[in-house]
């Protein structure tokens, strides 16, 4: 059996929680909003939808 | 609301959706709200022209002037004005977008707030270093605190449920001496199309200090037809309550002192009215307002030039910076050791020391 070296092994399981940690939160907070205006801006051209943002500001 | 509500949910598919929580990037310019509250909504095309925005609110309860179902109303609106954007207009209809006129301006545009801040911007803080900026650049006034004003202001009040239908028509106001009814959905005021009551309330802070008059296009009946209307405002038709925004603690007011309001029990303990004003004094500098007046640490404000109703200290400030200008004479009656007195001074020019904001 191959055994990873170590470094390369610990490289993989960040990656993996980095990942894991980001869809998270991408499900725990607003599934289907843009987080910035641009993003919103491409995709109401492509879709021809307007655009509905809500500034949230969070003190 | 925006978020989980089903039936909003259903329209809300019907738009590109964006949540933006720091203002470090946006174009203030183009994102004119009133930056005390916490939540406002914008409905755009994708070249980010205006079509309406939506929120608001006064010095009750956050979501007394919004409701579910005049977002929705504004929602469907908009999807209405989007289809129909590139249609020829029928004459004398509103415009399709609001205006946006000068250039593109970040809060880094704000020197003050260059210097000073670090991280994230938030709505209150850009309203607060504005406050300062103009101060130190000698350009503060006090219309600048009355950026919103409520329709109330020049007789009106929105159905809560549409949210730009008029419900009431105040007695004895400026909308009563007009041709306006109840039942008259507002869809423009000058040259902005309006959506919302938060549209009607940018649309009111931008009519000139000099104005003679406000036109206002009503639909009534026939949603085709379009009644015009013109509207004499009066007094002090853009002013109201302060106390409630956070910006107000950067209000260019010299004042010299803080205080509180003391509890019903204490006002008691010092044979005072539970119910009327009693502000203690925890602090008095020998400057501005303080210094004029003569107010020592300790003072117990009972009376403001007559006015002695219950007031919190948020509320007192916003008494006083509605009632006075620079120069005028500010009266107040207050306890000391046991003794009524009265005082009298100048109010101060609006200046302040400090150059950040919290």
């Amino acid at each position: 059996m191959i055994v990873p070296p170590l470094w390369k092994a610990m490289a993989c399981l960040s990656s993996l929680f980095v990942l894991a940690s980001n869809f998270a939160q991408a499900q725990s907070s607003y599934p289907g909003w843009h987080r910035n205006l641009e993003a919103a801006q491409r995709e109401a051209a492509k879709t021809g939808k307007p655009v509905f943002v809500v500034f949230r500001c969070v003190r | 609301m925006a978020h989980d509500d089903p039936d909003i949910a259903k329209l809300r598919s019907q738009f590109v959706c964006a949540r933006v929580t720091g203002l470090n990037r946006i174009d203030l310019n183009r994102f004119q709200f009133d930056y005390d509250t916490t939540w406002n909504a914008f409905f755009l095309d994708a070249k980010l022209n205006i079509y309406s925005r939506y929120g608001g609110r006064d010095e009750g309860e956050p979501e007394d002037r919004i409701s579910k179902t005049s977002l929705m109303q504004t929602m469907r609106e908009v999807l209405a004005a989007h289809a129909n954007r590139k249609s020829k207009p029928a004459p004398g209809s509103p415009p399709v977008f609001q205006p946006v006129t000068g250039k593109p301006s970040t809060p880094n545009d704000i020197p003050l707030l260059k210097k000073s801040h670090q991280g994230c911007v938030h709505c209150h803080q850009v309203r607060e270093y504005r406050f300062l900026q103009w101060t130190h650049d000698g350009q503060f006034d006090r219309n600048k605190l009355f950026a919103y004003p409520l329709p109330e202001g020049i007789g009106i009040q929105f159905d809560r449920k549409h949210g730009h239908k008029i419900s009431t028509l105040l007695k004895d106001s400026a909308a009563t001496k007009t041709k306006l009814e109840t039942g008259d959905v507002v869809v423009a005021v000058d040259d902005v199309p309006t959506h919302s009551e938060y549209d009607v309330r940018w649309a009111l802070g931008r009519v000139k200090k000099d104005a003679k008059s406000i036109r206002l296009l009503v639909q009534r009946d026939d949603p085709k037809k379009v009644v015009e209307v013109s509207l004499k405002p009066t007094g002090r038709w853009r002013e109201s309550e302060l106390g409630w925004r956070k910006s107000m603690r950067s209000v260019p007011l010299a004042r010299g002192f803080s205080g509180y309001l003391l509890t019903k029990s204490q006002r008691r303990a010092l044979d005072l009215s539970p119910d009327k004003l009693a502000i203690k004094l925890t602090r008095s500098r020998e400057k501005g307002l303080a210094l004029n007046l003569g107010l020592k640490k300790g003072d117990i404000i009972l009376s403001l030039d007559g006015r002695d109703h219950e007031r919190w200290y948020e509320e007192f400030l916003s008494d006083l910076v509605r009632l006075y200008q620079p120069g005028d004479t500010v009266k107040l009656t207050i306890l000391r050791d046991g003794e009524r007195k009265k005082l009298s001074g100048k109010f101060p020019k609006w200046q302040t020391e400090e150059t950040s904001v919290p």
